[in-house]
């Protein structure tokens, strides 16, 4: 089986490094963006099969770069898992109800939020194996 | 004319601070009669009459009847000049006051000396009594003649000064007691109704003695003298105090001042000009709009102005010659109490008014600085919180030996970074839950209104995952609205971390009950946990800022400062955060109690919910 492909979009440059490089240590394929319109050009490009997504960021914010996602059904429904230091339950509630994010990973996280986080939502979404383009979703 | 009225006494009167120049008012002789005859000529009039008035300038110099006697030596010497200070305005004020004298008449209209003395008595301190005593002395001595008579009303009006300040400075609040619309109420009745008994009675019983007033005629020489009295402290008086403290200062474009200040002038003007005969009474209540305007627009001060400039049109009214036949004292005195009486209550009402302000712009004021507050802690979570996740997982990165191998030592080291990195981690959880990102949906059923069972209800969902994990069940028992005025952000706070608190201290297997319940006047959530309990001694550490309870064999979880954060949010809603337990190993139940804002509002009915509405741990 692949890789996973994860996409990261983080304008903290320690932050993103830090993360890429767990990532690729622990087999994942992890690619950075410093902000969101980077971001959206990855996933234009090639489909991932999970997103961690900054909220607070310059140019487009999280909430924006999800919309956006949501809107372009080309791309499927590739789980967004939001990361934010900021934002109580109530924020993390809206997040998870109302804009379809996947889950909500609050800074600072360590190795084991992150893995949690990334494989719950890996696992409740299907394999990936067909092209993401006509997935039909599950 | 009028016997009996006219006879002794001294008029209030007049506007404009006193000792502000003599509006060239057409003044007159001296004062008025003394009572005794009537006014057989006008020498006669001025002697008697103005002792009266005079009198109650300032006597007390005996026997300190106040504080003022310095005690030793050197403190006479040093008070001397401003004794003398004091004296001279007494004296200054008093001709100044003496020169209202109505045409043709032996009363003496304005008597702007007694107000001014009280002002100063209160600004100052009640020891101006004795320059008042002098002052007066110094002036009536040459016209009156009789040393005794003299030294009597002085002494009266002196005690009064004396007696009337200390008491404002001492029980009213000295140059604040105008402030509130209580204050003004008290002063009006202390220091104008009540403590102006005492020059009238000292003034009128001297001259009685004298044979300057005889028997028939003492009540109401003694009426006009007090009345004289009550208008002077309540105009000039309270003019001087409104206008001697910082008020709440309109922030009215000066162009609009300029033309409220053309309006305001229009009524004295018609007043003091307008030829209508016996009309001054009438003219003066076209004043009363403007006093309500000036109270509710522009504050004490513009009403005390306009109160002043008020009295001195109607003074002039009767001053004017072509008006001398009108000069009836009845209708000027009327004239005067009327406009002290809408003064004292244009007063009340601009402190009324002004409490008002201050309160929204103090609430406002709290706002701004909660607002700043949490923008602060936003930030700090936000920027304390981005560079830690990068220390956290390289340190991880590190213990798995991902750069290599570490020495025991090494990784011990790496640990304690580890574990600092955590710490202050949770102090960041801590610190957050205020709001920023606000993605779409809120609670709030209104701005200040939510509902307490939804809220519960969404935090309790958020928690089900972390529950899981810990092998405990959240159960929410709650149902209907519990609606509560409430920030909904900061509620959530609250609830976030009771329930976490009661899920990391529960023990597997166990089962956190929240229960939302409302009677109407309060709501309340109770998270129970089957977790390991407290002691009373714990309990009344808990909520302190840094608390370390923490059960025996287990981690401490916190900053310490979660449940002291809670309890300050619960509280700035006016609402109380308590913890009971029966004890260790036996759970322990937070209870959050929030008023409901309108308690007797019918549409939100108390629901004591009795249906259970599972939130089962998810898988």
């Amino acid at each position: 089986m692949n890789p996973k492909r994860v996409y990261v979009a983080d304008d903290e440059p320690e932050l993103l490094a830090a993360t890429l490089a767990l990532l690729n240590a622990y087999g994942y394929e992890a690619v950075g963006a410093p902000d969101g319109a980077a971001l959206l050009d990855l996933v234009r490009r090639r489909p991932p099969d999970v997103i961690l997504l900054d909220i607070l960021m310059p140019g487009p914010n999280g909430w924006e770069v999800q919309r956006r996602l949501r809107e372009d059904t080309s791309l499927g429904n590739v789980p967004v898992i939001a990361i934010s230091a900021q934002g109580g339950k109530s924020v993390e509630a809206s997040a998870l109800n109302t804009l379809g994010f996947a889950a909500f990973l609050r800074k600072p996280f360590g190795t084991e939020d992150l893995f949690a986080t990334l494989e719950g939502v890996l696992q409740e979404t299907r394999p990936r194996d067909a092209p993401p383009r006509e997935a039909t979703t599950g | 004319m009028n016997p009996d009225l006219a006879s002794d006494r001294p008029r209030p009167g007049t506007p404009g601070v006193p000792e502000s120049g003599p509006s060239g008012l057409p003044a007159q002789g001296p004062s008025r009669a003394p009572a005794g005859e009537r006014a057989p000529d006008k020498e006669a009039r001025d002697r008697a009459a103005g002792p009266h008035r005079r009198a109650q300038a300032a006597a007390h110099r005996p026997g300190g009847h106040l504080d003022a006697s310095p005690r030793r030596a050197s403190r006479v010497l040093g008070a001397l000049p401003w004794t003398l200070a004091a004296a001279a305005v007494a004296y200054a004020s008093d001709w100044f006051s003496m020169q209202f004298t109505l045409p043709g008449s032996v009363v003496s209209l304005v008597y702007p000396q007694m107000g001014l003395m009280v002002a100063l008595g209160i600004l100052v301190g009640p020891w101006v009594a004795v320059g008042a005593f002098l002052g007066e002395m110094a002036l009536w001595l040459p016209v009156v003649g009789a040393p005794w008579v003299v030294a009597g009303f002085a002494l009266a009006g002196a005690l009064q000064v004396a007696v009337v300040s200390f008491v404002v400075r001492r029980f009213l609040g000295g140059r604040d007691a105008l402030g509130t619309r209580l204050g003004v109420v008290r002063f009006a009745a202390v220091a104008g109704l009540l403590g102006t008994v005492i020059s009238a009675t000292g003034g009128v019983g001297t001259l009685h003695l004298a044979g300057m007033i005889p028997g028939p005629e003492v009540l109401m020489s003694w009426l006009a003298w007090w009345a004289a009295d009550v208008v002077s402290v309540l105009l000039f008086t309270s003019s001087i105090l409104v206008w001697s403290r910082p008020s709440w200062a309109p922030s009215a474009p000066a162009r609009e001042r300029a033309v409220v200040a053309i309006l305001f002038a229009v009524v004295p003007l018609a007043l003091l000009l307008v030829p209508l005969p016996h009309s001054t009474f009438a003219l003066t209540l076209l004043g009363l709009p403007m006093i309500v305007w000036a109270a509710f627009r522009y504050g004490s001060r513009s009403v005390a102005m306009l109160g002043l400039a008020l009295a001195l049109a109607a003074f002039g009214r009767f001053a004017l010659p072509q008006n001398a036949a009108d000069a009836d004292v009845g209708a000027l005195l009327e004239a005067q109490t009327f406009i002290a009486l809408a003064v004292v209550f244009g007063l009340t009402a601009a402190a009324a008014f002004a409490r008002e302000r201050r309160q929204l712009t103090e609430a406002s004021a709290l706002r701004a600085t909660n607002e700043t507050r949490d923008r602060f802690v936003r930030f700090l979570a936000h920027e304390i919180g981005n560079p830690l996740t990068p220390i956290l997982l390289q340190a991880d990165a590190l213990r798995k030996g991902r750069a290599g191998d570490l020495t025991p030592k090494q990784d011990a080291m790496v640990a304690s970074i580890e574990r600092s990195a955590l710490r202050l981690g949770n102090l960041v959880k801590d610190l957050r839950g205020v709001e920023v990102l606000q993605p779409g949906e809120s609670f709030s059923i209104d701005p200040t209104h939510i509902d307490l069972v939804q809220v519960t209800s969404v935090v309790a969902k958020s928690y089900v995952e972390e529950a899981a994990r810990a092998d405990v069940r959240i159960e929410l028992v709650g149902e209907g609205h519990a609606r509560t005025a409430a920030d909904p952000n900061r509620i959530a706070q609250v609830l976030s971390n009771l329930v976490n608190n009661a899920i990391k201290y529960s023990l597997p297997g166990g089962t956190v009950r929240i229960e939302v319940r409302t009677d109407g006047a309060q709501s309340a959530v109770a998270v129970r946990d089957e977790g390991c309990g407290l002691t009373e001694d714990q309990i009344a550490h808990l909520f302190k800022p840094f608390a370390k309870v923490h059960p025996p064999g287990t981690q401490r979880h916190g900053s310490g400062l979660g449940l002291h954060i809670s309890r300050e949010i619960v509280e700035g809603h006016g609402g109380r955060l308590e913890c009971r337990s029966d004890g260790p190993g036996r759970g322990s139940t937070f209870t959050m109690v929030l008023p409901t804002g309108r308690p007797a509002r019918p549409q939100s009915p108390p629901r004591t919910p009795e249906g259970v509405t599972d939130v089962p741990p998810a898988a």
